[in-house]
Parts: C-alpha cells; sequence; structure tokens
C-alpha cells in the first residue's frame, strides 16, 4: 500500500541518477541501515506529518530527514547535488507530490576510533514534502 | 459533538475552492445606543447585522477556483454564493463578494493567499446568513 515512506524512497530511487552515482537502489533504507553494510548508503524518516487543508482530500505535509553514510565527509558531500536534483515534484508511488522545499543541510564527521566505536560520515539533508493521498 | 475540521469545504459560486487551509466566517451585529438624555444607564437596541468571511489557501493559479476569486476582486463583479459546508453537512450561505486578496510568498514556506470576503443581503432577507 502506498505511503508517505514508500513515495519518498520512489522519489529518491527514480531513474538511475543515484545508482550512477554510486549508490544502489538496495542500499536506499527507511530508518536505518545495518552496521558493516556497504558504504555509501541512504537511510531516511519522515519525521512528521501533518494535514495542512480542510476538505475530503487535505493537502498533507511531511518533514522528511535523509542521511547519506559514507566513509569520508568528502564522499559523503559528493552525492548532495544529485539528492537534490532528486526532490522533485511529480507522482511517486501512486502519491502526487505537489511541492517541496530543501529546508537545508548539515555534515557529521566521520569519528576515528577503535573498533565498532568507528562512525562514517553523514550528509544530513531536511526537506519538506506537500503531498496528497 | 465536536467536529473535524479536515472534512469541511468552502464553495465560491458554486465551485469548491481547492487548498484551502483555514476557512472562517464572522457574524455581527453591532448594537444601537438609545439611551434618554438623563437616563443613569445606558441602553440599545439590536443594531444591523452584517458578515464577513476569510480565507486562507494555498494559492495556485492552476486552481480555477482561485483564478474566479482573484478576478472577482480584479474586475469588480458582483457577489456570488458562498458555502462553507461542515463535516457533518452543516452549512452557512450567503451571497458575498471579493474585499481584499493578497497573496505571499515566503522563504522556506507554501505560496499563500489570503482573501477577504463580505456578505451582502438580497433585499428582504430577515437573516445575515442561512445557517442550516
Amino acid at each position: 500500500m502506498p505511503s508517505i515512506e514508500t513515495c519518498v524512497r520512489a522519489m529518491i530511487t527514480a531513474g538511475t541518477s543515484l545508482s550512477t552515482a554510486g549508490i544502489p537502489d538496495a542500499r536506499v533504507m527507511h530508518g536505518f541501515r545495518l552496521q558493516d553494510t556497504i558504504l555509501p548508503a541512504v537511510t531516511f524518516e519522515v519525521a512528521q506529518d501533518e494535514y495542512m487543508s480542510i476538505g475530503s482530500a487535505p493537502l498533507r505535509m511531511a518533514s522528511v530527514e535523509l542521511r547519506v553514510i559514507a566513509s569520508t565527509t568528502t564522499a559523503a558531500l559528493s552525492f548532495e547535488s544529485t539528492i537534490r536534483n532528486l526532490i522533485v515534484t511529480g507522482t511517486f508511488d501512486t502519491i502526487v507530490v505537489s511541492a517541496v522545499d530543501f529546508v537545508g543541510r548539515y555534515v557529521e564527521p566521520p569519528v576515528v576510533a577503535d573498533g565498532d566505536e568507528t562512525e562514517p560520515a553523514q550528509l544530513v539533508c531536511n526537506f519538506t514534502v506537500y503531498y496528497k493521498d | 459533538m465536536a467536529l473535524n475540521s479536515a472534512l469541511s469545504s468552502f464553495s465560491f459560486g458554486g465551485t469548491v475552492v481547492a487548498e484551502v487551509g483555514t476557512a472562517s466566517i464572522a457574524m455581527d451585529r453591532a448594537p444601537l445606543e438609545s439611551t434618554a438624555i438623563g437616563s443613569k444607564t445606558k441602553t440599545f437596541i439590536v443594531g444591523v447585522g452584517g458578515a464577513t468571511a476569510n480565507l486562507e489557501i494555498f494559492y495556485d493559479q492552476a486552481s480555477a477556483a482561485h483564478t474566479t476569486i482573484e478576478n472577482n476582486l480584479n474586475t469588480g463583479s458582483a457577489a456570488v454564493a458562498c458555502v462553507l459546508t461542515l463535516d457533518t453537512g452543516q452549512t452557512y450561505t450567503g451571497n458575498a463578494f471579493v474585499t481584499s486578496f493578497e497573496v505571499t510568498a515566503q522563504a522556506g514556506n507554501l505560496v499563500r493567499a489570503n482573501v477577504g470576503l463580505q456578505f451582502t443581503n438580497a433585499a428582504g432577507t430577515a437573516n445575515i446568513l442561512t445557517i442550516a
């Protein structure tokens, strides 16, 4: 069944630009990625979803946080333009996205430490999706 | 019983207006003072009633109802039937024309328009609006 989560995943994996850039669709996951799986990868979460208008088919707004996880800051940042170009209006998994707003992004640098204390870099992108079911 | 506004709608000239964030109708009937000279307390009689409506819409010129509302103001068109329908089918109905239309484009937000409507009654109508 289509949901805002499947819609966002379909938006990010639309076409071949992300896989061509180095992240195949199988590495685009909702919520989390397993430790020790191949990098780079993308995870995303819908943090908030609310009604914007009255009516039987109301406009809805969803706040999305997307993380590009890569071994270095430079590698994570290299996906920024690709991600920005993928966040567009259109119909994804039958859900009509009428407007999108790239709110901003920041970078969490990698943590260099011993063993499992090591953490990869993350490019965190926040965007808002306006859609109708 | 409380009503869910998510299932409400506002129509202008018979067309349901798309992407309405907020729809409000305000009725008023200001009292008329009838205090006699020498009286120590004020007295009032029922005044003349009226009503206005206000819409906040997510504006899009591709929406026919949005441009119809905009053109009503732009061309000075006559009042048309406006109906606020609530979840359970309860309605507020009257004839109104557009008195203001303000479009706002703000960074990080959708384009919005605030619409002001003035209800005007047909001659001889006793009530401000039809409430049913």
